[in-house]
């Protein structure tokens, strides 16, 4: 079981999100150089990389992460304003940190490994000549000229605490030393909780003034070797005694276990005392055991001890949370999909049997199940801002180098969604989101004369809609050419030249395979991938993407999605003698006894005052004809509405979808399969691409696919 | 150069210049001779230089003070703030002397 859970996945997991954190900062600061909570942010995130990083002993990466990190002191103890140049670094260091994380875990290249250092170690470079001459001109800090000096090595070792006890001899003094040195030296090597001992100095009558009574216990953070600790110390006399001990981190200790550690305390007098209760710091001073100053040490060390598990755990001691793997997951959201397949088994045999006693266990086991799945759904569940986030870097770098400027406006982001469908949606989102920046929004001259603003806005949402998600790209570009898609279509020969084709049939037109509108193709949109993919990509998630736009005002790219992908409510029934399952979330209402009209040579109905489309599966598929008084499912999938005449409609039933496999990808109208409890599979109807086919047909030439 | 008046409850010792290795031997002397004090004021407000076996004969005067219970404070606030920050540099306890009076 505990395979699939080693601390370097940890990690990684969480320096991703520190990543992003850090990110998102460097974008804020772009926008409100200012401002010093983002400065913060960023200098945090990295604090915690490099912390972590050390932790789990990513020398390297964690080296690195420190050099950034001591650029960012510099900022924000000096208070300079970052500046673009020191943004665009953060970036690409931010991407390197990113490329150090991702071979973490694996067998090295050392070529790349090595390119890959010459790349931070260029970055590193870059930041402290930048910092350097920005800190001269913005007057330094002494402090920070001091994080400047310590930076000569580009990669430090690893970051740990120790605990350093100095009993300097009673001739320090004497002999010309001075331990307030020594601890300033220490202070120079990293972090320093300091306690010293002022217990043994004797009173007026009895002190020989020059002689030394102080000793100190020292825990030090720092990223310094033993050498260089050492060092420190080369000059003390033989009668003095140092002992230099690693602290161990990430891990709670007990106060009194610390104290005998430190062999302040027995452990025999410990387990005494222990029997009669707390408070034991206080317990321990009273009893003259430890002194008070002793005492202070070692909670230090324990609040240490604290803050640097904390710090494991992303930071914010937040214990409300654990990590689980996704695979594991995964695994429960499958179990609790075949228990929902089961369970609807269970239910049709009891429904077939007609046991009482059954029926009523049935529909307990029922409940239960339905409570697992929403639990199990919903612990698969997240923030579409997961997938948003990136993005903000990706407008910001596309819309540099395209020489546009793009204001990006997210919104919804707590919106949540099935973590699967995340990964899956970051490439067609991509796609999206390049092509509005790129033949979407114009350039500055053009939104001038078009009196626009300059800068070109771009609204990324996310929002539910019933049992969908819907994610929308608006931008404030030149819209789509209506007649300049028609001309290519017929070029492409896709269309014929006299039909007429409504605005959004002709938009549809954008997602056929092969076709491209960009006159030119560019290296940022162009990449062989045409809206075809998006489309394709969505419909795999079984859901829909659709296009509207007006001319010189803008474009919005609409995707919609179910909430979850592994487990469909659906209702069962069946065409010709087959079984088709359809999503209840399309369902807007099942008719028996629908009087049918022709308009036009197709069939449509009357359905509550309004003109709709009738399909008849059983034609579309191939089955013959139904029956006139054959019942009629009435489905909406966006904004059209369509009705489905079937051959029988048997009933609710809800069950884990499975793909159908590449082999059926050019099949239309079928989304998935389930297998019945007598192992008889049934079909998903894919209804939005149904219903697509419905507002398409009869300008398509060659008929259906 | 120190100096203690001779007040036989309230006492005022005045370490002027520096209170260093070099001299500690010498101050412990003149302090010892202004004890026993029932409230003992240090003035420092004319101290130069002090370094840590300085401080430690300031922790020896206290101790002394303290034992005869009497009472002991500083003046000189630029004195006290360099006090206040090599006492907590240097991790030791706060001195009686350098408490803050409200803190009381």
């Amino acid at each position: 079981m505990s395979s699939d859970l080693n601390p370097a996945d940890l990690f990684r997991e969480e320096a991703r999100d520190l990543l992003g954190e850090f990110e998102e900062a460097l974008i804020g600061l772009e926008a409100e150089p200012g401002r010093q909570d983002l400065v913060d942010a960023a200098f945090r995130a990295l604090h915690t990389i490099k912390g972590s990083g050390a932790m789990f002993e990513f020398t390297e990466l964690s080296g690195f992460a420190h050099d950034l990190e001591s650029a960012f002191v510099v900022f924000r103890d000096a208070r300079i304003p970052i500046g673009q140049e020191a943004i665009d670094l953060g970036l690409r260091g931010k991407d390197l940190l990113g490329e150090f994380i991702g071979r973490l875990g694996t067998t090295p290249d050392e070529a790349q490994q090595a390119a890959l250092t010459e790349r931070a170690q260029a970055v590193v470079r870059e930041l402290q000549t930048l910092v350097g001459t920005e800190a001269d001109a913005g007057g330094s800090s002494p402090e920070a000229e001091r994080v400047l000096i310590g930076d000569g090595r580009s990669t430090a070792s690893v970051r740990r605490s120790l605990r350093i006890s100095f009993r300097p001899s009673r001739n320090t003094f004497k002999n010309g030393t001075n331990p307030l040195g020594l601890l300033q030296e220490l202070a120079d090597l990293g972090e320093l909780m300091t306690v010293g001992y002022s217990e043994d100095i004797p009173s007026l009558d009895e002190i020989t003034p020059d002689l030394c009574y102080l000793r100190w216990d020292v825990l030090i953070t720092t990223e310094a070797d033993d050498q260089e600790i050492t060092d420190v110390f080369m000059f003390i006399d033989g009668e003095s005694t140092l002992e230099i001990l690693p602290v161990a981190s990430g891990e709670y200790r007990r106060l009194g276990d610390i104290l005998v550690d430190r062999g302040s305390l027995s452990e025999e007098k410990l387990e005494t005392l222990m029997a009669r209760r707390p408070p034991l710091g206080e317990m321990l001073v009273q009893e003259g055991v430890v002194s008070e100053a002793e005492l202070r040490s070692a909670l230090e060390e324990q609040r240490l001890l604290a803050e640097s598990s904390e710090e494991v755990r992303a930071g914010r001691g937040d214990t409300a949370f654990i990590k689980v793997p996704t695979s594991r997951l995964d695994r429960l959201v499958n179990l609790v999909g075949e228990f929902v397949s089961l369970q609807g088994q269970l239910s049709l045999s009891a429904d077939r049997l007609h046991d009482r006693e059954l029926m009523s266990h049935t529909e307990q086991f029922e409940r239960l199940v339905r409570e697992s799945r929403e639990l199990s759904m919903e612990m698969h569940m997240v923030p579409v801002d997961t997938l948003f986030a990136p993005f903000r870097r990706m407008v910001r770098d596309v819309a540099r180098e395209l020489g546009k400027r793009v204001q990006l406006t997210i919104e919804g982001t707590e919106t949540e969604l099935d973590k699967n469908m995340v990964e899956s949606l970051r490439d067609p989102l991509m796609h999206i989101i390049r092509n509005a920046i790129d033949h979407g929004i114009e350039s500055e001259e053009r939104r001038r004369e078009a009196d626009k603003p300059p800068r070109g806005s771009l609204h990324l949402s996310a929002s539910y809609s019933g049992a969908f998600v819907v994610i929308r790209v608006d931008d404030d570009g030149g819209g789509l050419d209506a007649a300049r898609i028609r001309r290519r279509a017929i070029e492409r020969g896709l269309i014929d030249p006299e039909v007429e084709l409504g605005r959004e049939q002709i938009y549809e037109l954008l997602f056929e395979p092969g076709f491209s509108t960009a006159e030119k193709a560019s290296r940022i949109s162009g990449r062989g991938v045409g809206m075809d993919v998006v489309r394709r990509n969505v419909e795999h998630l079984n859901g829909f993407v659709q296009v509207s736009s007006e001319e010189g005002m803008g474009t919005t790219v609409e995707i919609r999605i179910p909430l979850t992908l592994a487990i469909v409510e659906g209702l069962l029934t069946e065409i010709g003698d087959a079984f088709y399952l359809i999503n209840i979330a399309y369902i807007r209402e099942c008719l028996d006894r629908v009087p049918e009209a022709t308009q036009g040579g197709r069939g449509i109905i009357d359905y509550r005052g309004t003109v709709v489309p009738l399909l008849d599966l059983a034609e579309v598929f191939g089955v013959g004809r139904s029956p006139a008084d054959a019942p009629v499912v009435v489905v909406i999938a966006g904004d059209t509405t369509v009705a489905l005449r079937l051959t029988r409609i048997h009933g609710n039933y809800q069950s884990v979808v499975k793909p159908l496999g590449p082999m059926f990808d050019g099949v239309e109208g079928i989304s998935g399969a389930v297998f019945l409890p007598d192992g008889t599979p049934a079909l998903m109807l894919d209804i939005e691409r149904l219903v697509r086919r419905t507002v398409r047909s009869g300008y398509r030439r060659g008929g259906s696919t | 150069m120190p100096r203690a008046k001779n007040d036989p409850d309230t006492k005022t010792i005045s370490i002027r210049g520096d209170l260093t290795i070099d001299r500690v031997s010498e101050i412990r002397d003149e302090m010892r001779s202004a004890l026993p004090a029932k409230d003992l004021t240090l003035d420092l407000s004319q101290l130069e230089k002090i370094d840590l076996a300085g401080l430690q004969l300031l922790y020896s005067l206290e101790r002394s003070v303290l034992a005869e219970e009497g009472t002991m404070r500083v003046n000189g606030d630029s004195a006290r703030d360099r006090l206040i920050r090599m006492v907590s540099f240097t991790g030791l306890r706060t001195p009686t002397f350098l408490e803050s009076p409200r803190e009381q």
